[in-house]
């Protein structure tokens, strides 16, 4: 009898253990959180699979194409050189976060705006990626660029290198960029650089 | 404390012979190796589909630059498996071009980037599919550079390993489609051919071996001269 | 007859025995036993009724999981070119609607398209609906939340729509913090029931 009591008193422990485990040890942060390097505009941040560097950042609320596309708020579109260092590399995700931590995703509805980049190793890739946002999202906007696509429960780029680039949008700023009326003519994405004509 | 734990005792009956006495179970020893087994089986099928599958992995044939290798690879179609037979000859690496020209990509390479070219030798059956056939260089700090492959940035995707005119057949994919059949008005591929693709590698590199791949795990292994 | 009698009374007696002898927790559970099976006529036992679908019209904004949705017009044209261009046998059924992500993540088109049908006028409709733009007819394919666009929901029919009304129904798509069907957290599920379901008038157009 005393026995049955001390393994039932075991059993009842080790569920405790395992309760206590699953809710206050952070799992989930080693098992599933992706390895961030930060960075700014104009200054390349090295993953281990790339290079990826933010040239450029365009509020306006017509991207210019055929046909012309107008946003629902404004288009944030970013301009990126992305490089592979060591072996081709597809490079699927591609998404802001803003000041409140909420992801907005890529249109894929400009026909030059990107929404993945294939990587030859070493060959410089010209791409920019055009978000539909509101006024809400622009002001701290971070561009984030990953191997993995953004999926609701991001579990895509689980454990992998991620660059998290400030975009240097200050909330003071957002009210005059939301003015801006200029349009927007992106280029196509690719091994050329903007400005240069394909050979 | 007794002396004697009470169910280590031996149990005596109430006319006094003693029965057999009871032990705690053991079957969860047998029963632990069986369940990690289970779990790693389970949990396994991971390792094919994101590591096996998604890679270079199975080296089906090698030899040296400038010698004809035989390859047959198993692959399958949408009428079952069938055996991808070629013989293959690395004549060697074409010049440096600072301009990389392919069907649809024509620019100039930067970064210390050039174009070489990759001459290869084939001897084919012209009923057999080669073409999605991607090559890779790799360096001797284990670099990959690769032209061919359906998610490469630059240069041709299907026609790398056959002459652009006369690709031959390709891997039926319903089964309406009948192997080796071409394309309307399309001559068959000669028996033997060669081709030089140009892939955009460092200037400074020094290439170690080339790899001609159709469908991962797959690959053959050319081995340049050091 | 009396052995009869007898024979009952003798096996109503053991069970006297037999239920007195149980503790008062049985007893308890089996009178709500007994007092649910005495209400089984009168419904006892029936499932809840599911509530009748909503009642669907035009400029009425509904919500589709986390999509509101506010159909304008039913338009059937014979094609929408660039976007759609069904077989001359064929026609595209549009439903001309404005569509809004409300709560805080994106989501793909899919979570709206997946859950719209149309019925009625003896056609057949080809699997799911597509999602456009008006305005340049690109694709839609990624909502943003908190932005309001103007889309075509297009069907293709096998023929010209008889009739003058189209039936639209939305199912129901929950929103569960743990799916398990797919395992994922935090999904939006459609279910197999109609939440929304109206006979809209349909335009034609040539």
């Amino acid at each position: 009898m005393r026995r049955t009591v001390a393994s039932a008193a075991l059993v009842i422990a080790a569920m405790g253990l395992g309760r206590l485990i699953n809710d206050h040890v952070p799992l989930g942060d080693s098992a599933d959180r992706p390895f961030v390097s930060t960075g700014e505009v104009g200054r390349p941040v090295v993953l281990d699979y790339a290079e990826v560097t933010v040239t450029a950042v365009h509020v306006t609320p017509t991207v210019m194409g055929n046909p012309a596309s107008a946003s629902g708020g404004r288009w944030l579109v970013v301009d990126t050189e992305l490089l592979a260092r060591t072996r081709p590399t597809l490079m699927s995700g591609f998404f802001l976060v803003d000041a409140q931590d909420h992801r907005w995703i890529a249109s894929t509805r400009g026909s030059e705006c990107a929404s993945s980049a294939s990587l030859s190793t070493g060959v410089r890739h010209y791409a920019s990626f055009c978000f539909d946002v509101p006024r809400r999202a622009l002001g701290g906007a971070r561009l984030v660029a990953t191997r993995g696509a953004w999926t609701s429960h991001e579990s895509e780029f689980r454990r992998d290198a991620v660059a998290d680039v400030d975009l240097g949008i200050a909330g003071s700023e957002v009210d005059d960029l939301w003015a801006q009326q200029e349009p927007l003519d992106v280029r196509e994405s690719g091994p050329v650089p903007p400005g240069e004509a394909r050979r | 404390m007794s002396a004697t734990p009470p169910d280590v005792r031996e149990p005596v009956a109430e006319d006094g012979t003693a029965t057999v006495p009871r032990r705690p179970s053991r079957w969860w020893i047998v029963a632990v190796p069986v369940a990690i087994v289970t779990m790693l089986a389970a949990s396994g099928y991971r390792v094919p589909v994101f590591w096996w599958e998604s890679g270079q992995h199975h080296e089906i044939a090698d030899g040296e630059a400038e010698e004809w290798v035989a390859v047959a690879e198993q692959t399958s179609d949408a009428h079952g498996d069938l055996t991808r037979r070629y013989s293959v000859r690395l004549a060697g690496l074409g010049g440096a071009d600072p301009a990389y020209v392919a069907r649809f990509d024509e620019f100039r390479l930067a970064d210390g980037m050039v174009a070489r070219t990759v001459r290869l030798d084939f001897r084919a059956d012209p009923g057999q599919s080669l073409k999605n056939c991607a090559l890779t260089l790799v360096d001797d700090e284990g670099r990959q550079y690769r032209v061919g492959h359906v998610h490469d940035g630059i240069g041709p995707k299907t026609r790398v390993c056959v002459p652009e005119e006369t690709p031959g057949p390709g891997l039926p994919i319903i089964e309406s489609e009948v192997r080796g059949r071409l394309p309307e008005g399309e001559q068959p591929r000669p028996r033997e051919w060669s081709v030089s693709p140009a892939i955009a590698v460092p200037e400074n590199a020094t290439f170690v071996e080339l790899r001609i791949s159709f469908e991962d795990p797959d690959y053959v292994t050319l081995r340049l001269p050091r | 007859m009396g052995e009869n009698v007898a024979l009952g009374r003798g096996v109503l007696r053991r069970a006297r025995t037999y239920v007195s002898g149980r503790p008062t927790t049985q007893k308890a559970g089996a009178g709500v036993a007994a007092a649910l099976l005495a209400s089984a006529p009168f419904g006892g036992l029936a499932a809840v009724p599911e509530p009748p679908p909503g009642t669907l019209r035009l400029g009425q904004p509904i919500q589709v999981g986390p999509y509101e949705m506010v159909i304008d017009q039913v338009v059937e044209l014979p094609d929408l070119a660039p976007a759609v261009t069904p077989q001359p046998s064929e026609r595209v059924l549009v439903l001309d609607a404005h569509v809004t992500l409300t709560g805080d993540r994106p989501e793909y088109a899919v979570t709206l398209t997946n859950h719209v049908t149309v019925a009625g006028g003896g056609v057949e409709v080809e699997g799911r609906p597509s999602l456009y733009f008006v305005e340049d007819s690109s694709r839609m394919s990624g909502f943003n939340p908190g932005l309001t666009y103007r889309l075509a929901l297009t069907f293709t029919t096998s023929g010209p729509w008889q009739g003058d009304v189209v039936t639209v129904r939305t199912n129901l798509v929950e929103f569960r913090e743990e799916d398990r069907q797919t395992l994922d957290p935090d999904a939006w599920v459609g279910r197999d029931e109609v939440e929304w379901q109206g006979s809209l008038p349909l335009v034609r157009r040539t």
